[in-house]
């Protein structure tokens, strides 16, 4: 099991919002494949996957959580 | 039938193309392993990756030998994974960890692994170059055989300071590969937007030295043409530029989303990555078995893990460790209380103005100790032996490759007197006008000072920048700016009033293992310092001031030049019956403290007691050295002080070419530290 947190895009950010998710909850994501995409006001960007497995979200489009908070788990 | 010959041909070659997946394995693998790291919150820290440049990381690295070093940039993890570098050290130092190689202190942008032939890691665009030279002219002066390769991005080559490499390594024939990687982004900026040059190369035939463009994508080309610039290079034949091709497949840093790049472009480029394509390759031409591949990358993987979780889990450093490591001993910008202050020896002087001491001290440092070396413009005898004459004489002596006459170009000069220091020699740069200090600042400021920071303690930058400051010659070439280097932690800053003292504090400095800015007047190169000069060797350790009049009115500290003013002062205030001690620093960094502040319960075996003090000297306007020497006194009061501490010094803010102007600007101008004082103390003294 891989826990997916929201990581840390640059010194200053301390939180972002997650825009969108690009595989679909119980469906199985490819390691270095996009996962999910975040914005805040320096970036936007896709994360990838840092394993493969299936995704279970553990948070919400559209929602803003910080830097560190569990987003996802692949198992 | 194939020959034996044939036969180890064939299977040299077959080893090379394996040696070079599981070097590109390796990279790639570890710029994963942090990037997965990041992606997954598992880690937090700025990174620059490197994926689609694993095989120039690859291919140069197997086409040097292992005493053979690398200069790189922050974006170095290819390079210096490739290289060899100790893996548990180099992640726990990007992470900030106690177990960095640095202890943490430096990061990416300063991955220092000497026993790995990782020589420096720099984090400002094209300054490598210039202390790869550096490190190259020790190699070269100590015939050790080694190349130096100095990798930057093709964003580099719109810098100055590259190009001031290129040419001083074309000059002196240095064993430098100038590997510049093009990964097409000078950060976020495509190359059409910073440059009317297509070929980067091309601009090496500017410098008379040999350019090749060559495609980065493919490990083999890429190690062909380094191994061919580094056997140049080996063999005399001077410096080359390989311009390797390719395409950063992630963003400038780890958070950059490539919002700049063509997305059909950059989906291309993605979908043909460096590393499988090679891989394709090695199989496709029945080189290697996949299952080879498969195992190589699991060794390798297994390997980076090991030392990536070690590295993840291992402690930060203490908080103490964080301020350690900026001088030698870890010493600070005071010096140590209660220190012997030494004595110049007695017996026989000659009588010598700065000029001949310093002259003297370096023609017998040079005899005594062959890693000293000179740098400078004009500083040869071809040249002149110096503008001033300090050196003349000393290249006839010693040979031109120990006194080296450079291109007009400080940051070359400075830049290789590090490289050179950190490859063991102790060189000794002019800076022909302290007012050039600026053009040779980043050197200064970001290299020199910061390299025993940077190395966690472990190396220090020992090198001597002597530099001069005129007198006459208007605001570009008369001006005092040792406030810049007293305010840059990790150099030392000595400025001689005698030509006795001039001679003691260089034999100081060039026992130092930290960065010395020794400052020199002009006034008193010649006549104006002439004085006695013990014939015997001394040293004058730095951080002695010395009481040059004592006094019980009022002590004036100053230095360099303007010591002369205070004694003649201090004879013309005797006369109206005011006691007047003259206190010279001699060196600003470390200062002498316990000396400035003559304390009132524990008066300092070097000064009496005086109740008033001043200070004095030449730099401009704003935040001038006397400051720290006002608030020092500003905290005494408590202790006895009866008066404020003055400030002299030059009331213009630069000091002009009009001869009458100029002396007014040299005229005592007072000011008093009260203005700067708090509401609290002020209303409990005076102005005196």
């Amino acid at each position: 099991m891989t826990e997916i947190r929201m990581p840390k895009p640059g010194d200053a950010i301390t939180e972002a919002e997650v825009t969108e998710f690009y595989v679909a909850e119980g469906q199985s994501a490819v390691e270095g494949d996009p996962l999910y995409a975040i914005a805040t006001d320096k970036v936007e960007m896709d994360i990838e996957a840092p394993a493969s497995g299936v995704v279970t979200w553990r948070v919400e489009v559209g929602g803003t959580y910080d830097v560190g908070e569990l987003i996802a788990v692949i198992s | 039938m194939a020959t034996q010959l044939d036969t180890e041909a064939q299977s040299s070659t077959s080893d090379r193309a394996v040696e070079l997946y599981r070097l590109m394995s390796k990279v790639h693998h570890a710029d994963q392993r942090v990037r997965k790291g990041l992606s997954s919150g598992e880690i937090a820290m700025s990174y620059w990756p490197v994926d689609g440049q694993e095989a120039m990381s690859a291919g140069a690295a197997l086409a040097l030998s292992d005493a053979d070093q690398l200069v790189t940039t922050y974006r170095g993890l290819g390079d210096v994974v490739a290289k060899g570098i100790d893996l548990g050290g180099y992640f726990g130092e990007i992470l900030g960890r106690e177990t960095g190689l640095s202890r943490g202190k430096a990061g990416a942008m300063g991955v220092f692994d000497p026993a790995h032939g990782i020589a420096w890691t720099t984090g400002i665009v094209g300054a490598g170059p210039l202390i790869a030279n550096g490190i190259a002219l020790a190699a070269s002066i100590r015939n050790t055989g080694q190349v130096v390769l100095v990798s930057f991005g093709d964003g580099a080559t719109s810098i100055g300071y590259v190009h001031e490499a290129m040419n001083m390594a074309a000059l002196w024939s240095l064993p430098v590969v100038f590997f510049c990687q093009n990964n097409a982004w000078a950060e976020c900026t495509a190359m059409s937007r910073y440059t009317r040059t297509t070929k980067l190369s091309d601009r090496a035939s500017g410098y008379a030295m040999l350019g090749v463009t060559i495609d980065g994508t493919d490990p083999h080309e890429v190690y062909a043409a380094v191994s061919e610039a580094a056997e140049r290079a080996r063999s005399g034949g001077g410096p080359s530029f390989v311009e390797a091709v390719a395409y950063r497949l992630q963003g400038h840093y780890f958070g950059d989303g490539m919002g700049y790049a063509d997305p059909d472009e950059l989906a291309a480029k993605r979908a043909d990555p460096p590393f499988a394509r090679y891989r394709r390759r090695l199989v496709d031409e029945g080189i290697t078995a996949e299952a080879e591949l498969d195992r190589i990358d699991a060794e390798v993987s297994a390997e980076i893990e090991d030392a990536f979780s070690q590295a993840r889990d291992a402690a930060p450093p203490d908080v103490v460790e964080l301020t350690r490591d900026v001088f030698s001993g870890n010493g600070t910008q005071f010096s140590v209380r209660g220190q012997v202050h030494a004595a110049v020896p007695d017996g026989e002087t000659e009588d010598l103005g700065l000029v001949q001491a310093i002259h003297r001290t370096l023609d017998r440092a040079m005899e005594s100790d062959d890693s000293i070396i000179l740098l400078g413009e004009d500083i040869g005898d071809p040249s002149g032996g110096g503008m001033f004459k300090v050196t003349a004489g000393l290249s006839a002596k010693y040979g031109e490759n120990r006194v080296l006459d450079t291109p007009i170009a400080e940051s070359s000069i400075i830049g290789a007197a590090i490289g050179a220091s950190l490859a063991g020699l102790r060189p000794v740069a002019e800076l022909m006008f302290m007012d050039f200090l600026g053009v040779a600042m980043d050197q200064i400021a970001n290299h020199a000072a910061k390299v025993r920071y940077m190395s966690g303690g472990r190396k220090g930058a020992p090198l001597v920048i002597r530099t001069m400051v005129g007198m006459a010659a208007g605001p570009q070439h008369s001006q005092a700016f040792e406030a810049w280097a007293m305010h840059t932690p990790g150099i030392k800053v000595v400025w001689p009033s005698t030509a006795a003292d001039a001679a003691g504090l260089l034999n100081a400095c060039l026992r130092e293992d930290d960065p010395c800015l020794f400052v020199e007047s002009m006034k008193l190169y010649y006549g104006g310092g002439k004085g006695p000069v013990p014939v015997a060797d001394y040293v004058i350790p730095l951080g002695q001031a010395d009481v040059k009049r004592p006094g019980s009115d009022v002590t004036i500290c100053t230095y360099g030049v303007m010591v002369h003013a205070a004694l003649e002062a201090a004879k013309e205030l005797d006369s109206e019956g005011v006691s007047v001690e003259v206190v010279d620093l001699r060196t600003l960094v470390p200062l002498d403290l316990e000396t400035v502040w003559i304390q009132s319960a524990k008066p300092s075996a070097l000064s009496s007691l005086t109740s008033r003090s001043a200070s004095v000297d030449l730099a401009p306007r704003s935040r001038p050295p006397s400051a720290p020497n006002c608030s020092g006194s500003w905290r005494r009061r408590s202790n006895g002080w009866q008066g404020p501490t003055r400030r002299y010094r030059a009331p213009r803010p630069w000091r002009p070419r009009a001869a009458r102007a100029r002396r007014s600007s040299s005229r005592q101008s007072g000011e008093s530290c009260d203005r700067d004082s708090d509401a609290q103390t002020r209303g409990r003294h005076h102005r005196s």
